[in-house]
Formats: structure tokens, sequence, C-alpha cells
């Protein structure tokens, strides 16, 4: 059986003033907040570094503002300035790939299997120690992979080239890291050695295997450098992934089509809804309820200049209601002594009646009801002002009805006009799958299982990849968060989902990003109190082709435990 | 019975979750001075904190039906604003809206911890005024049926008809706590009723 969603609570009492007081404290929120001190790494350390500076520069800083009109407020990051920033710059230090470690007789090497299938074929005798020094005996040796988006994101490695002063990302078909130790020791492959890797992976293509290269990472110089090229096997799949899709330049139009129709229907359903607040229905007319003769019943004199709303209730009585929250109450409670009474409206014609004394005060939920004649009178009127009210309910349910076929006859028109433009689409791209040309045009993207075969001179990073294409245009982002600020020098990740890359840059006023409309982009940072804020493939499609945007960025309220939190955030 | 009272009335439907009432721009643009004040000086958060504590309590009460976690949630939910209360912007909508943020962030935080099943207060006349609000067709729903689309619901969708339904929020102030415009917050609440209706044709 289906559990249910929701814990649903019926009929609950409110909490009455007397328990929310008892909880209200500000002082000891006050000393609390003392205790904790300000959420760090919010706005405020802008203002403060300002102020440290020189008249001059206040003075420079203002005049930015006043001439900038694009000035919002900023959220910049807690941790250090982008130029400060490690070249491998893991997001979440906590959440690593794990390495896996194999006993290897350094003397006789051997070959080991990694759990993704790849193999690692070790050469005798081919470790030497930092003095020079052939190393003999068992040694670690530490191997760990990177095959997607999200793995590149959580190693912190960045996947962009320059070369020859020209600026690449790189998209891989696999990435891994190696190194060896003994004794806790690092150890390098002696000259002339090398390691031979065979590295099970998958790569996105669009027809063709295309030509992958060996890249290693070059930490000091904040660089990958070229190694040699890629002796890759497909060795099996063409799987298709929907989510990984470029579209056609007519999907393109009729995807603009379809947001269009919805905003239509948006837009239909707000007249309709205005159109129903115009011409507000009439007021039913209260049925009058007869007292239960087995009931509790109180007869109250109400003071009805007062209470206008009361004066309605001619003779009325009020009796207690049968539900389980007045199960507590009891013929004894008639004798007792009330100094005061408080008839409280609640919901559907009932009401809460709360008695005080010196000893208790209790509350009991009650009803208006009337007996003998004046029920019979009361009825008598009900029906005839039920009579007038389905009558006047007639009248304005023909006129609401009028004016909506009136708006359904406008949007009608609309309507068809869109249709008409859809079909015509629809019978282009049509065409175009006869014709043969609509795969080159969708650029369909397939998954493929490869086996990157290369060996490597030293340990470190290595990656099987292949300089990007350029996308179609640039487009500068401002990304700022639901208030508004901006996210400055924050870490943030871009990916187009039909190729195996993210792109890392550090968030600044304005972040340039090449930006192709026809695929699924996806684009997040990491805030500076560790969570993730994200702009989705979905949000990327609504954005109209201009020169710059200013993107919102959902911030998950979710603490990050693992690689599958993120995977889950991301949907990668 | 005995004794014959004059009665102090107070007309509970104005009163009830603490006055769900539009606040004017006059009193927003006053507010955002004690906002300012408050920035500068902590201690100066007391006349925002006694005017919303209620309030936000009684919010959070519907969403456990807890006194105790209601207690602690609100205690959370007003530390936090203090904490992140240099961040805040004046954007013309009652400091409420931002309060009732922040409230909701915590109570489904808290449910995500605990795993527990997120509670949901409901008068049964709330789930009758539902259902006349349920565009019309050939059929009535039953309240059972009602009850068993809102369970279908993502908690987006139910927050919205707590807000309209079971707390009776005018669009105006459900927007303002969403963070979406007024016409919006309409739509939704159109869709996710025909939506519902949809549920219970296809469970009938």
């Amino acid at each position: 059986m289906k559990k249910d969603k929701y814990n649903i609570k019926f009929n609950q009492p409110e909490p009455t003033p007397e328990m929310v007081s008892k909880h209200k404290d500000f002082d000891s929120l006050l000393k609390s907040y003392n205790e904790k001190g300000p959420t760090p790494g919010v706005w405020s350390g802008r203002v403060r570094r300002i102020g440290l500076t020189s008249v001059i520069t206040i003075a420079a800083a203002l005049m930015l503002v006043y001439f900038n009109p694009d000035f919002l407020p900023q959220l910049r990051s807690s941790g250090p300035v982008v130029a400060e920033r490690p070249y491998v710059d893991p997001p979440m230090e906590t959440i690593q790939a794990k390495f896996a470690s194999f006993e290897v007789d350094a003397y006789q090497g051997g070959t080991y299997e990694y759990e993704s299938g790849s193999k690692i074929v070790v050469p005798p005798a081919a470790f030497i120690d930092f003095q020079g020094n052939p190393v003999v005996g068992t040694i670690q040796l530490e191997y760990r992979e990177f095959h997607d988006p999200v793995d590149f994101f959580l190693s912190g490695i960045p996947m962009e080239y320059d070369s020859a002063g020209v600026r690449f990302n790189l998209e891989s078909a696999g990435m891994m890291e190696i190194y060896a130790k003994q004794d806790g020791k690092r150890l390098n492959v002696k000259p002339g050695s090398e390691i031979a890797i065979q590295l099970v992976s998958a790569i996105n293509t669009k027809g063709e295997t295309p030509a992958f290269n060996i890249y290693k990472l070059d930490i000091e110089n904040r660089n990958w450098v070229y190694w040699a090229p890629n002796r890759m096997e497909v060795v099996g799949g063409d799987d298709i992934d929907s989510s990984m899709q470029k579209l056609s330049e007519p999907e393109l139009q009729l995807k603009s089509l379809e947001s269009e129709f919805s905003q239509l229907l948006e837009e239909e359903n707000a007249r309709f809804e205005a159109l129903e607040l115009k011409i507000p229905a009439p007021l039913i007319p209260q049925q009058p309820r007869k007292a239960n003769e087995k009931g509790f019943v109180f007869d109250l004199d109400i003071n009805k200049d007062l209470y206008p709303d009361l004066a309605v209730y001619e003779n009325v009585m009020w009796e207690v209601i049968d539900i389980p929250e007045n199960a507590f109450f009891h013929k004894g409670l008639y004798e007792m002594h009330w100094d005061d009474a408080a008839l409280n409206a609640s919901s559907d014609n009932n009401y809460e009646l709360t008695l005080t004394s010196t000893e208790q005060v209790i509350s009991v939920m009650v009803t208006p009801v009337l007996t003998g004649s004046d029920y019979i009178k009361a009825r008598d009127e009900f029906n005839q002002k039920y009579s007038v009210y389905q009558q006047e309910k007639a009248q304005r349910d023909n006129r609401v009805e009028k004016e909506r076929k009136a708006i359904e006859a406008e949007m009608a028109a609309i309507k068809a006009d869109l249709e008409a433009r859809k079909k015509e689409l629809e019978r282009e791209i049509a065409l175009l799958k006869k014709s043969g040309n609509f795969r080159a045009l969708a650029e369909t993207v397939m998954r493929k299982k490869v086996i990157s075969r290369f060996t490597v001179d030293e340990m470190g990073v290595w990656n099987a990849d292949r300089p990007l294409p350029i996308f179609q245009y640039n487009c500068n982002f401002t990304l700022v968060n639901r208030e508004g600020q901006q996210y400055l020098d924050n870490a943030a990740y871009f990916l187009d989902k039909s190729l195996n890359t993210v792109h890392r840059f550090y968030t600044s006023s304005q972040n340039t990003i090449r930006f192709d409309e026809r695929s699924n982009h996806l684009l997040w940072l990491v805030t500076s109190d560790g969570k993730i804020a994200v702009f989705r493939p979905e949000e990327f499609k609504k954005l109209e082709r201009k020169p710059a945007h200013t993107l919102t960025m959902e911030v998950i309220d979710k603490t990050i435990e693992s690689e599958e939190d993120i995977r889950e955030i991301l949907a990668l | 019975m005995d004794g014959i009272f004059e009665l102090e009335i107070k007309v509970k439907s104005e009163l009830r979750m603490g006055g769900n009432q539009t606040v004017s721009s006059q009193a927003i643009l006053a507010e955002w001075d004690e906002i300012q004040a408050a920035q500068r000086e902590p201690a100066l958060f007391r006349p925002l904190y006694d005017r919303y504590y209620d309030r936000i309590f009684r919010y959070i009460f519907k969403r456990t039906v807890d006194e105790n976690l209601a207690a602690d949630l609100c205690s959370q939910v007003f530390l936090k604003a203090m904490q992140k209360l240099s961040g805040y912007k004046f954007k013309g909508v009652p400091f409420s809206a931002w309060l009732y943020r922040i409230a909701g962030n915590e109570v489904t935080q808290h449910f995500r911890n605990t795993g527990k099943q997120r509670v949901v207060s409901i008068q049964e006349s709330d789930v009758k005024e539902m259902i006349d609000e349920v565009p019309e067709d050939d059929i009535t729903p039953s309240v059972n049926a009602m009850l068993s689309a809102l369970h279908e619901l993502p908690e987006k969708d139910m927050n919205l008809i707590e807000l309209r339904f079971f707390e009776h929020r005018p669009f105006k102030e459900i927007a303002q706590i969403l963070n979406i415009t007024e016409s919006n917050a309409k739509v939704k609440t159109y869709r996710i009723l025909e939506r519902m209706k949809k549920i219970i044709l296809t469970k009938t």
C-alpha cells in the first residue's frame, strides 16, 4: 500500500496566546546572537574593506557605483580571492574520489585492475626514490579515476587548456591520477620506464568517433601538457541519452512556440481568474440548525449593540458540538459558577466558547442552534433566501459564462495562429528527417564505451582529452541570488550536457560564457556556506538571444554530505 | 444555565493566524527604518521580534502541531534572521515575508533531517472550501478524495495550497512569501486545483 506523503492533522486547535507567549524571550535570543554572531561572508565584508582604505578610494568606489547602472549588492565568497586560489581547487575537501591501493613488488612489477575494469601494467624495477635510488620491496600504488562532470567538479582539477595563447576546454574520455609510495614517501618513475594504462571509460559522440589525445597536468605551470595521441578503441555502446541531445533549428523554433503557447494559456487562466473576481458570487444563506435534544446547550444573552456580528442569531442557543475535542465536557460543568465568558468565531459557523472562573478556564466548541417554532421560522426564511440565492447565482453564472466565452473566442484566434505555425514547423522537421539531413542538424549524441591505451612516465594526473569546438556565441552573465545579491569570487561551473567536461570559472561582476542555445546547459556554484546554487537547463532554455543576462541562482538548502547528494541536486 | 454574561467578543476570523492582512506601503516603509536600526544595533531587533513572534510561531505550529518543536524552530528562525539581517535589502514587501521564508526553510529542513512525514494541519471546513474552488465539472469531489489528491502534491504545491486554503491568506501575501507575482500565485493555485481534479477523476 502506498504510504501517505503528508501527515494530515485534522481540526487541531490553534495555539492559545498563553502557549505562544510563554516561549517568547527576546533576551535569550539576543544572548544566543551575541554568542554566535552574524552569518559570515554576507555582503558587509566589502563595506568594511572599503572603510579601511583611503578617502580617494572611497570616492572612486562611490563614482563607480554611481556610473554603473548595473551595480548590484554583492555576496563576496568567504574563500581566498581568485589570484590566491590553488590551481587544483576541490570545492568540497571532504568529498573526494577514493584511491584504490595496490601492493606492488617493485622488483617484479605486475598488472593490476581497477574497479572500472581499467588495467595498470607496471614494468619490473620501474621506481626510484627522490634521491634517484632504485626502489626494491613492496610499494603502494595509489590510483583513482574521474569520468564525468561531477567527478571533475569534485576533483577540483581544471579542464581548461591554454594552447599557445588560445584557450580551450578539454572534453575528457577519462582522467586518472596515479602515484606510488613506500614507507609514506612518494616515489618517481625511473627514467626510461613507463607504466602502461588501459583506461576504460565512455565518450559522447555525434557520429564518427573523434580523436582524443593524452595530456598530463602540470600543476606548477598551471596548464595541461600534450603528451601523445590516444590509441582509443570503441568496445561497445551507442546508447542515446535524451538529456544530452541538441535541438535542430526548427526544433528550437518549435520549442519557443510551445513556450509562447503555454504563456498564452497562463494569460487565459489569469483572465478567467480576474473574471471570477470581477463578478462576485452571491453569498449562500446560512442554513439554520435544529438543536439536538440530547446535546448540551448554553443559553447566552448577547449584547447585540456591542456585537453586531451576532445580531442575526434571534433566540439562538449554543450547542456543544459532538467532536473529540469536546469529549471532556460533562453535565457538572453546568453547575459551576463562571465569572466570564468569551465567544470567538471559528470556522464553518462554529464558535469557541471560553468560560473563566477563579479556579479554571475551559474552551468548548459550540454552534448556534434553534428550537421549536424559532427553528421552523428560521427554516422558512432560509428556504426563501435560498430560492433568491439560486436565482442570483444562475444570473451570475450566465454572465460569467458569456464573458468567459468571449475570452475563449479571442484566445482561440491566437491559438489557431500558433497551431498553424506549429504544424508548419512539424512538417519541416518531418521533411528534414525524410531527406536524411536531420541527423546532422539535430546532432544526436551517443555514448560509447571506449578503452584508451597510453603510457605514463611520471606520477600525477593524466587525461584522455580533445579541445572543445567553439560554441555558437558568447554571452555575459551576472549571477545573483534570490535577494538580488551578486555572487563574487565563488568557484562556478558550467557545462553542456552533450560534452563530457565542465568549465570552471570564478564569479565576477560579469562572466563571459560560450553558450549554445540548442544545448542543455547547467550552471552551478558553491556558496560561501558550502551550499550549491544552480541554474538549470530548463531555465537556460527560456533565455532570449541577447548579449547579457542576469541569472538568478536557486540555492539548494541541503547540507552536502556525499557525491550522491551532488548528483541528486544537479540531476547528473 | 446559571448567570448571564456580557460577552467580550473577538471575531476570530480577523485574528486567525495573527492577522492575515496585507500591509500598507507606509507601514512597510516605517518598518524599514526599524530594520535599518536593527542592522546597526542588534538589540533594536526587539520591536520586530515582538511584532512577528506570534505569527511565525503559529505558522510553524500549523506545520508541526508540536508546541516545543514549534518553539525551538521559531527561536532558530529569529536567530537566523538576526544573523542574516545585515544582508537584508529593502524590496518594498513586508519584513514578515522574509521571516516566513526562513520559517518555511527551517520546517522543511527539520522534516528532511528527521525523515518524518511533513505535517499539514487542516480544518474540515477548509477542505470543503477547497472543493468549492475546484473547477466545476460533472463531479463534486468528496472530502476523502480531496485528501487523497493532496497526498499526490509535491511539497512546493502543498505550500501554496496551505497558505491559500488552510491559512486563508490573500494572494498578495502569498506572492510575497513565495517570492512570486500575485498573478502567478493565482494561476499556480488554479493549476494545482486543476491537477487535483484530474487526480480525483483518474482515481474514480
